[in-house]
């Protein structure tokens, strides 16, 4: 190489240099990340304290309802009990961080479990952020000591609240129907149990079938339809003081009822002059307002969480798909054009997203979009899902899925669970055969 | 050079004698130029001692001055933590017990018992123990920093670092205050900042199914040590959504991503280059799920 191209190259190279050694350079390096995993957060969950046998036997029952319901959410992984290191001698003790960290725990809760004033019961717990080493929920709740499974969802409903930025949903309940017998002579029974499969117990005797049990998401009412009339009728059922009663004569069938978000209307379908049209009730005043008019079958409303606007769906257009419109039946807008036929529509509490049932060929779906009818996704397939229901978070779905086999032959029909996300798919505990399940809202 | 003696025989065997006299011609005119412009660096004045980085690679590697040691300074373990039994408030005072039949909760806030402070290192805080056979690990990798073997077998190996704080790598060699040669290529290529965003994606546990996932982007600051571990508690740079609860939960996401992260493999000897990251946290395209 000549000494001038040498130069040449000294000269660029103390340029490229200068560009180097420039103040930018020295900035903080900036790094864009939009990629990671999805899985479960682990969580340890201790046993908790109790001082006498009574307090540590309910203790160790109330941590056993969190790791349950956290495990159950698939937003969770509660950690093996026998992989823990440290064994924190009470309540009161700063865990040591390091020895959580060693077993993967991101999050560690402890508690403790004690009869006080009055014989109730108390829980106190902690949650623990394993890397930010500091407790970032710390809470007492107490009641009475039969009641101690509620104590466990109120600790779970927290703790998931805390570390999914998500209302909790555990201390709900749900309603169902509850199916046995043979299919020839089948018996529905309208039933309810806590949102875990705990504590069920049946509404009605079974001696009339039972359909589409809807929980208000005020109050602890149900609305459902039963053939116990001359002509299947909406019902509306007060579950505190379990008085049940018609919300109105009609000359025709009244179905597919559903409360407003503040419990006072109901919105239903009403079948007369063989058209079916969506009407709203107020249940104070009894008056039943007409809110479609169309000449095809206008069913399954839904308010949205808001009370400004209603999905239905209707098969004006040849199939049923499904429609938004005005809370006054205004400005009615077809928002479903995928393939297939769209029925059930139900808007999630959170209000982003419209659940629905979806038939295509030989299968039915479950599948959300947005209220402008965007973003369609399907989070199930089978022979049959249908009938979806949202857990009163917005976070979870219910369904019944439904095993081939009419008639005699079977075919059982079974709650089952999934993340809106479409993850998490599982069944539901039921004592035998049930469908139709309806989320209550959080208990007061 | 190989490249230079075939462009010999190409020119030797070429008859436009032409092209060779403009050739020299510029050469000259070059020169002369070169010579009016900076006569300090006629022939003789070269240093050709300074060697002019062609391969910048390897010239950083022969050019950056040696490493400084600075006086060792042991990890220091975490503080056991004290029991705070006698600190641990006590809920103050509790609402008068519900009637059973009403199903009644009372709910209050507990205290967190002071917790220990645990001494965390100084950012750049130097922590040299010569390892002679890890800095030639190192030599080799930046070699071959395009080989994609070496960058696999890189993020292997975070995988099998524990990241629990005692069971760190000892601190690896590295100065006080790196001092670079001329021409030293100390900014990270574009390879080892994938190697560093592949480690991130690992540690990412990424929240999906909040309703607006747009909402949830968010850049945080990090501070690391020269053996890659974090510093300092990251550091949020945009605040604004706080009050979000969802946003808080992207936000503690974040947060433990990178300290379970931490240590942080990357090329030893461009300390400067990544002691100081900002990460911009963006969910939006796992949140189609």
């Amino acid at each position: 190489m000549s000494y001038v191209t040498r130069t040449l190259c000294l000269l660029a190279s103390l340029m490229v240099s200068a560009l180097v050694l420039s103040p930018t350079a020295q900035a903080s390096l900036q790094i864009k990340l939009d990629e990671g995993v999805v899985q479960p957060i682990p969580i340890a969950i201790t046993d908790f304290f109790g001082a006498t046998p009574r307090d540590q036997q309910a203790a160790a029952d109330v941590a056993g309802v969190i790791r349950g319901n956290l495990e159950r959410s698939g937003l969770f992984m509660p950690l093996d009990r026998a992989s823990f290191i440290e064994k924190i001698p009470n309540f009161s003790t700063v865990p040591n961080f390091n020895s959580w960290r060693v077993i993967k725990a991101e999050g560690l809760v402890t508690g403790q479990a004690m009869i006080v004033a009055g014989g109730l019961l108390q829980v106190d717990f902690r949650l623990w952020d394993i890397f930010g080493e500091k407790q970032i929920v710390g809470m007492s709740f107490k009641t009475t000591p039969e009641n101690w499974r509620r104590l466990g969802h109120l600790v779970s409903d927290a703790i998931y609240e805390r570390l999914t930025g998500e209302k909790g949903y555990f201390d709900s309940r749900i309603v169902f129907i509850s199916e046995s017998g043979p299919k020839t002579k089948r018996r529905y029974r309208l039933s309810i149990m806590d949102q875990d499969g705990a504590n069920p117990s049946f509404l009605t005797n079974g001696e009339h079938i039972v359909l589409s049990p809807r929980f208000s998401p005020a109050n602890q009412a149900i609305t459902y339809m039963s053939y116990e009339r001359t002509v299947p009728s909406v019902f509306v059922f007060d579950l505190q003081t379990g008085q049940r009663e018609v919300i109105g004569q009609y000359a025709g069938m009244t179905f597919a009822p559903r409360f407003g978000p503040d419990g006072n209307k109901v919105l239903f379908s009403y079948s007369r002059d063989n058209n079916v049209d969506v009407y709203a009730v107020d249940l104070r005043s009894r008056r039943p307002v007409r809110l479609t008019s169309d000449p095809g079958i206008d069913t399954s409303p839904s308010y949205s969480p808001d009370g400004a606007r209603i999905v239905f769906n209707s098969d004006r257009g040849g199939s049923p798909q499904l429609y938004v419109m005005n809370a006054d039946g205004s400005g009615q807008t077809r928002i479903s054009f995928g393939q297939g036929r769209y029925t059930t529509p139900v808007w999630s509490p959170r209000g982003d997203l419209i659940a629905f049932t979806r038939q295509s060929g030989q299968s039915f779906s479950i599948g959300v979009m947005r209220p402008d009818g965007q973003g369609e996704r399907i989070l199930t397939t089978s022979f049959s899902d249908e009938g979806p229901t949202w857990s009163p978070n917005g976070r979870v779905i219910l369904f019944t899925r439904t095993t081939p086999g009419r008639g005699s032959a079977g075919g059982s029909s079974s709650i089952w669970s999934v993340d809106l996300t479409g993850r998490n798919l599982r069944r539901v505990i039921t004592p035998g055969d049930a469908s139709d399940a309806a989320w209550s809202p959080l208990n007061k | 050079m190989p490249q230079t003696k075939s462009s010999h025989r190409v020119r030797e065997s070429d008859p436009l004698w032409g092209a060779a006299i403009v050739s020299a011609a510029l050469h000259v005119g070059a020169l002369a130029a070169a010579l009016i412009v900076w006569p300090s660096l006629a022939p003789p004045v070269i240093q050709t001692a300074e060697a002019i980085p062609v391969d910048l690679v390897t010239l950083a590697d022969e050019t950056n001055v040696r490493p400084q040691e600075a006086a060792p300074e042991p990890l220091s373990e975490q503080p056991q933590p004290e029991i705070a039994a006698a600190q641990e408030s006590i809920p103050e005072e509790a609402p008068p017990p519900p009637p059973p039949e009403q199903e009644g909760f009372v709910e209050e806030k507990k205290d967190e018992p002071p917790k220990p402070e645990p001494k965390k290192p100084e950012p750049k805080l130097a922590m040299a123990e010569p390892k002679p056979e890890k800095l030639k690990e190192k030599k080799e990798t930046r070699k071959d920093e395009f080989d994609l073997d070496r960058i696999t077998s890189l993020i292997d190996k975070m995988d099998k670092n524990p990241p629990a704080a005692e069971t760190r790598e000892g601190p690896k060699p590295t100065a006080q205050k790196s001092v670079r040669g001329v021409g030293a290529q100390s900014a990270m290529t574009a390879t080892e900042i994938d190697a560093l965003r592949a480690q991130l994606r690992k540690c990412w546990n990424v929240p999906v199914g909040a309703p607006d996932p747009s909402a949830l982007v968010f850049r945080m600051r990090i501070f690391l040590n020269p053996d890659g571990s974090v510093a300092a508690p990251p550091e949020l740079i945009d605040q604004g959504g706080l009050a979000d609860p969802y946003f808080r939960a992207a936000v503690d996401s974040a947060r433990r991503a990178v300290l379970m992260c931490s240590p942080f493999q990357l090329p030893a000897e461009k300390y400067d280059a990544w002691n100081d990251i900002t990460i911009t946290f963006d969910p939006t395209r796992m949140a189609g799920y």
